[in-house]
């Protein structure tokens, strides 16, 4: 894979837009960016850690409040 | 200020024996709530009608025989709680009108335990910070010195049991927010094992990491208020069926041979001069009182905060999601990123979060195998001054965010119970805290530890 490359604010804003309907002021978009690229560089060990065949720690019944 | 505040304790002890009126107790703590706003904000609402009216209950209850485990004790929740009739504000503009139509799981169990419910307090806006500074509400101001921050989330909680205005509050913890403002205002704060305490009719950060816990003054009001607090709950899933143990009971239990698990990796290598000092005078008389320190090497923490982060930014963002796509600009200018960013977050890491959570969760139950509890502090640093954005430590400036955070929050991913403990002062009076972490539902062993410390230390008792 790639490294990655800095989320812009022209990303997050067209993302807004284009997957949430919501447009997004430019100081917005700008402040989302910067936090989405510090989160990413916090998240890069995990994104490394060998998962196997965990599944995730969940919480759902089918029958409600019956675990 | 100085005369010192009763315990949950004393005062439930003088109203069950009619020595005092609950009335009487209610009034002088509604007194004390109101002369302390103006300059430290604890409260976003005081609600002396109904703290009236729960005291009228309990001395009623008492005319009639009845002996109440919290009888007349004052009592007041961090504004995310339901109080039916009152909003819970959330500490945000975007919830101020939301009317609770009945009370919080947690609000009942302490109100027919006898409890007299004094108001909502201040927070970190939606939970999701950690100092207090608060747009809509005014900014929480610590209670030993309002030029700094009192802590959060749960600031107002920490704040009103330091100054004395209620023996017990309640307060949410995601990442820290009961820990690291008890630690910031010289209280005793308890995190309990995740389900431990039913969530239900409190708002959500992260419905997966959020944990319902006492800020009281002693660890032995921390046990009792437990006791009450703790049990299964049809309203919430995830509150646990497991026996409630009887806290306050266990207590008394000597510490000798007590397994103390320090780890200096992450934990201690950079720390303010003050609080490692302080926090390894509170090891040195844990081993005065027989208890043994066990080197120990959690594992995987960079990728529990990775984790942590991959979970809690969708979590919130989900549910505040339509109130973003309305109301955007109601929200706080350092919460409206936090909520935003957390939309564009990839499911594939909030899963991937899911389920290293059980690896994480599997290794370090084997480093607890070897240990009773974990011993840390709770914070690198002591309460900083509003507006500060890095703490200055060894090895250079570090933001806060992961300063007062990275300490608590891996016990958050896990779940683990841990309660910060007043441990000692700074040079400059700021009150400092160390944190005990144990087993899950391990609560009897933190809480007996924290008293024990306690009884030989007067740290808990000082006030502002």
């Amino acid at each position: 894979m790639l490294d990655l490359q800095p989320v812009t604010s022209e990303t997050v804003t067209s993302m807004a837009v284009q997957m949430l309907g919501m447009p997004m002021s430019q100081a917005n978009a700008g402040a989302t960016a910067a936090l989405l690229n510090g989160l990413a560089a916090d998240m890069q060990a995990l994104r490394k850690l060998p998962l196997g065949d965990e599944e995730p720690a969940t919480t759902y019944a089918a029958v409600e409040g019956q675990p | 200020m100085s005369a010192a505040a009763p315990t949950c304790l004393e005062i439930a002890a003088d109203v069950n024996s009619r020595k005092r009126s609950a009335r009487e107790v209610a009034d002088a703590a509604l007194a004390r709530a109101e002369k302390f706003q103006d300059q430290y904000r604890a409260f976003i609402k005081i609600t002396p009608e109904i703290a009236r009216r729960h005291a009228a209950r309990v001395d009623e209850r008492i005319k009639k025989g009845e002996k109440l485990p919290l009888a007349g004790v004052p009592f007041a929740v961090k504004d995310l709680f339901d109080l039916e009739g009152v909003a819970t504000t959330y500490g945000a503009k975007v919830f101020a009108d939301r009317i609770a139509k009945s009370d919080a799981t947690v609000v009942k169990k302490l109100v027919d335990a006898g409890g007299v419910c004094l108001g909502k307090l201040n927070l970190h806006e939606c939970a999701f910070g950690f100092t207090g500074e608060n747009p809509t509400f005014g900014d929480a101001r610590n209670p030993w010195d309002p030029a700094r921050i009192a802590g959060g989330s749960s600031s107002g909680s920490a704040i009103a049991v330091a100054l004395g205005i209620c023996p017990l509050t309640l307060g949410s913890d995601t990442g820290g927010s009961i820990r690291q403002p008890s630690a910031l205002c010289g209280v005793t704060g308890l995190k309990p094992t995740y389900g431990r305490v039913s969530r239900a009719g409190g708002l959500p950060l992260s419905w997966t990491m959020d944990h319902v816990g006492p800020i009281t003054r002693t660890a032995a009001d921390a046990a009792l208020a437990l006791k009450i607090l703790a049990g299964p709950d049809p309203a919430d899933e995830t509150a646990s069926r497991r026996l409630v143990p009887d806290y306050p009971a266990e207590l008394s239990a000597r510490i000798r041979g007590l397994r103390i698990g320090v780890m200096h990796r992450w934990f201690f290598e950079a720390l303010d001069a003050d609080v490692a000092a302080a926090v390894s005078q509170g090891l040195e008389k844990l081993f005065s009182l027989g208890a043994r320190q066990v080197e120990v090497n959690l594992p995987l923490l960079e990728e529990a905060l990775g984790a942590h982060r991959a979970i809690i930014f969708p979590e919130a963002s989900a549910f505040h999601r339509p109130f973003l796509a309305e109301r955007s600009a109601d929200y706080a200018d350092d919460i409206r990123p936090l909520l935003l960013a957390g939309l564009f977050m990839p499911a594939v890491d909030y899963l991937g979060a899911l389920r290293a959570r059980r690896i994480i969760r599997r290794e370090w139950a084997k480093v607890f195998e070897n240990i009773d509890v974990l011993l840390t502090p709770t914070t690198p640093v002591t309460a900083t001054k509003f507006g500060q954005q890095t703490a200055d430590l060894p090895g250079g400036a570090k933001p806060l965010v992961r300063a007062y955070l990275d300490l608590t929050l891996p016990f958050n991913l896990t779940g683990y119970p841990a309660i910060s403990n007043p441990c000692g002062f700074s040079k400059s009076g700021l009150p400092i805290g160390m944190q005990l972490v144990g087993r899950p539902f391990s609560e009897s062993t933190v809480l007996r530890v924290a008293h024990q410390y306690q009884q030989e230390t007067e740290w808990h008792a000082r006030f502002p």
